[in-house]
């Protein structure tokens, strides 16, 4: 599912259409979130570089790391781009302006400027400190200038802008501030997609769906319960805490035609990478082998045992040999044959009444009443005779008045 | 072995967030005497070959107190033979009170701890920094960038950069008027700041009982969000023992190249029951079956 992401935002802008938007979200349960994060984003900085990619800059907006850090973006291959078509923004170092202020407050007649450029030759990584990040228009000013930068100015040429975090700017700025940030940049065009990163616990409900309408694919960054312990390491306990590295990747994306597709990956962060595995590998706890690590005996059956165990003929259970099933019921078998016999006599009596329709209907009466009146000698009934019709039962009293239970 | 856990054991890029949490029952605070020890007396195990200059070289440790003083932990450390006085004396250690009107921390600057930070105009009127709430968030701040900017180069091999240490990240939130925002944007600050080019790690406690409620959970939450390491410190899950105290949960949340090799062995969650004697501290693993870590100091 993280292909269908780079190939999104490689694809970039679709003619009429906003750029599309990625959004990343993560718990503390997991720590993928941050891996998965820069596996996409190292993808599409690969496919800017080697010119696959609509976009022909990238901007990354570090809010939660330093802008060296971003030294594994640029890769061995060599591009034809400028040097300059990888941009930070370095909201890390300063985002409240304190460092403004203090040297400021220490050297009034330093300059004003809103961004100080800053190139680090030995790394090749090109930031610029953004004073006043907080500002939102002043962020989105310098984006797009930065942005601008990366293309070398070409007014056709588009940019990726990626924010690695948005925590701060919603801790200080109101969410109508950032989702305006966000769906500006979304609509700018040269704006070839957008993608960020957000801890969803760490808001209500409303602020990450009010974000998540703005973005066409929601990653959310899940940990997975239930890994089997072949694919984890062998002294890691089962539990939330355990599976931090190991999780599934769910992708929502909204088709242009109103289709919401959903699709659910493995990942599992390992030292310098992170491996995606289709959730099938993964089987859920307490299904197959997994559950046989931590217990003494065998819980499963070999296919043998299957089959010996279908064999197995249950003392009550119907036998199925033709014949009619007689089944004790506590009375004399002699009454039981009685019965029986008293039952064919109503067959047969029921088979003469009818072939006796063609011959006649007053014989075949008579004949049936005949043949009634021999069964109901064999067969009992119940005669009832109330003592006097004029006895009513009395509405005042309880007719079960006598009844002693 | 609780570095092993931590991610000590390798060689350290400084920049670590170690967030220890602890509650009413059980208290980190021996925790804290324990790193103290630690960083500090590794330090001056590497510094022992080459003689430092005391004036330039960079503190190892700067002590933010705000629940007790400096002879509380003199005292402690004492008895783990460890003398805190000699590092303040050396500068290794720069321990700062801030409830107390006379900082003892650096002795050239004025000794008011919500020190006045002249506003400039030209700052932003929506991003008025220097509000009175958290003059004192940034006047620390203020203090410990003008003592990484004096601190020049004079790189002592071996040395794990300068760790900042808060004894109560709670008080520090009263400190800061009740801000819990700019309780975050000082630590993101924290760890910003470089000393002699190697940024800054940092180890706070918390209580974690304060904020267990949903209304304040977020605040704790986007801690361990920022942390590095997440120690909790917690009574024996199995009831009240006279000779174990507690028992110490460590999530360690990052994968360094580094650390990789060890990933294998190491989890990243690791428990230990924990004892604490009248002078030290002695944590070892819960359970002998599994591969979880063994560790007595």
């Amino acid at each position: 599912m993280a292909d269908t992401v780079i190939r999104l935002i490689r694809n970039g802008v679709a003619v009429g259409e906003h750029a599309p938007a990625a959004m990343f979200h993560d718990s503390i349960d997991t720590a993928g979130g941050r891996p998965a994060f820069n596996h996409v984003l190292s993808s599409i900085a690969s496919n800017i570089a080697s010119g696959v990619a609509q976009a022909k800059g990238l901007v990354v907006v570090a809010f939660s790391q330093n802008p060296e850090d971003y030294n594994f973006l640029h890769n061995k291959k060599t591009t034809e781009l400028s040097s300059t078509w990888l941009q930070i923004v370095d909201c890390y170092t300063d985002p409240l302006g304190w460092e403004n202020l203090l040297s400021l407050a220490c050297e009034p007649h330093q300059n004003d400027e809103a961004c100080i450029k800053s190139i680090h030759e030995q790394n090749r990584i090109c930031s610029t400190v953004c004073r006043d990040p907080l500002d939102i228009d002043n962020l989105l000013t310098t984006i797009i200038s930065i942005g601008k930068g990366s293309v070398n100015q070409q007014p056709n040429a588009q940019f990726v802008v990626a924010f690695d975090s948005i925590e701060i700017l919603l801790r200080h700025q109101s969410l109508p501030l950032v989702a305006r940030l966000l769906s500006t940049l979304r609509s700018i065009d040269q704006v070839s997609s957008l993608l960020w990163l957000m801890h969803s616990d760490l808001h209500e409900r409303s602020i990450v769906a009010s974000l998540e309408y703005i973005a066409t694919m929601v990653i959310s960054i899940e940990p997975v319960v239930g890994i089997p312990l072949d694919t984890l390491h062998n002294n890691v306990e089962i539990g939330s805490l355990s599976n931090l590295f190991v999780g599934s990747f769910r992708l929502r994306q909204k088709r242009r035609n109103g289709r919401v597709k959903e699709q659910v990956e493995n990942f599992r962060v390992d030292s310098s990478s992170i491996k995606f595995m289709p959730v099938s590998q993964v089987s859920p706890i307490g299904m197959g082998k997994i559950a046989s690590h931590k217990v003494p005996f065998n819980l499963q059956l070999t296919d043998k045992e299957v089959k010996d165990r279908a064999k197995v003929v249950l003392p009550f259970e119907h036998q199925g040999t033709g014949k009619e099933v007689k089944i004790y019921d506590g009375r004399d078998d002699s009454r039981g044959e009685l019965m029986l016999q008293g039952k064919d006599e109503e067959k047969h009596l029921t088979l003469s009444a009818f072939t006796s329709s063609i011959e006649g209907q007053q014989h075949a009466r008579e004949e049936s009443k005949v043949q009634a009146d021999s069964y109901q000698a064999h067969a009992g009934a119940i005669h009832y005779i109330r003592d006097s019709d004029d006895e009513f039962p009395d509405s005042d009293e309880d007719p079960d008045d006598d009844l002693d239970i | 072995m609780l570095e092993e856990a931590i991610g000590w054991d390798d060689r350290q890029a400084g920049g670590q967030f170690i967030l220890v949490k602890d509650c009413v029952a059980t208290s980190a605070g021996f925790l804290l005497n324990y790193f103290l020890k630690k960083v500090l007396t590794s330090a001056e195990k590497s510094s022992t070959l080459a003689p430092r200059n005391i004036q330039q070289g960079p503190p190892k440790v700067v002590f933010l107190a705000l629940s007790a003083p400096f002879s509380h932990y003199n005292r402690i450390c004492k008895k783990q033979g460890c003398n805190l006085t000699a590092f303040r004396e050396s500068g290794d250690l720069v321990f700062a009170e801030l409830f107390s009107e006379e900082s003892t921390w650096d002795q050239k600057k004025p000794q008011n701890p919500g020190v006045s930070v002249s506003v400039s105009t030209s700052v932003s009127a929506g991003h008025e920094v220097a509000h009175t709430c958290d003059k004192l968030v940034v006047g620390v701040y203020r203090r410990l960038r003008d003592m990484a900017k004096k601190s020049s180069a004079c790189g002592v091999e071996g040395c794990k950069g300068t760790f900042i240490m808060i004894d109560d990240l709670s008080l520090l939130e009263v400190a800061a008027g009740g801000s819990r925002a700019h309780v975050l944007d000082f630590l993101h600050y924290c760890q910003v700041l470089s000393f002699n080019s190697k940024r800054c790690s940092l180890i706070s406690l918390i209580h974690g009982d304060i904020y267990s409620s949903t209304l304040f959970s977020s605040f704790l939450r986007e801690l361990e969000h920022a942390a590095d390491v997440v120690i909790s410190v917690e009574p024996l899950s199995t009831g009240y023992a006279t000779d174990i105290h507690g028992q110490l949960k460590v999530v360690n949340r990052t994968i360094s190249s580094s650390t990789s090799r060890k990933m294998s062995e190491v989890p990243q969650l690791s428990s230990f029951g924990g004892r604490i004697p009248l002078n030290t501290c002695t944590t070892y693993p819960q359970d002998t079956d599994s591969d979880q870590l063994r560790f007595l100091s």
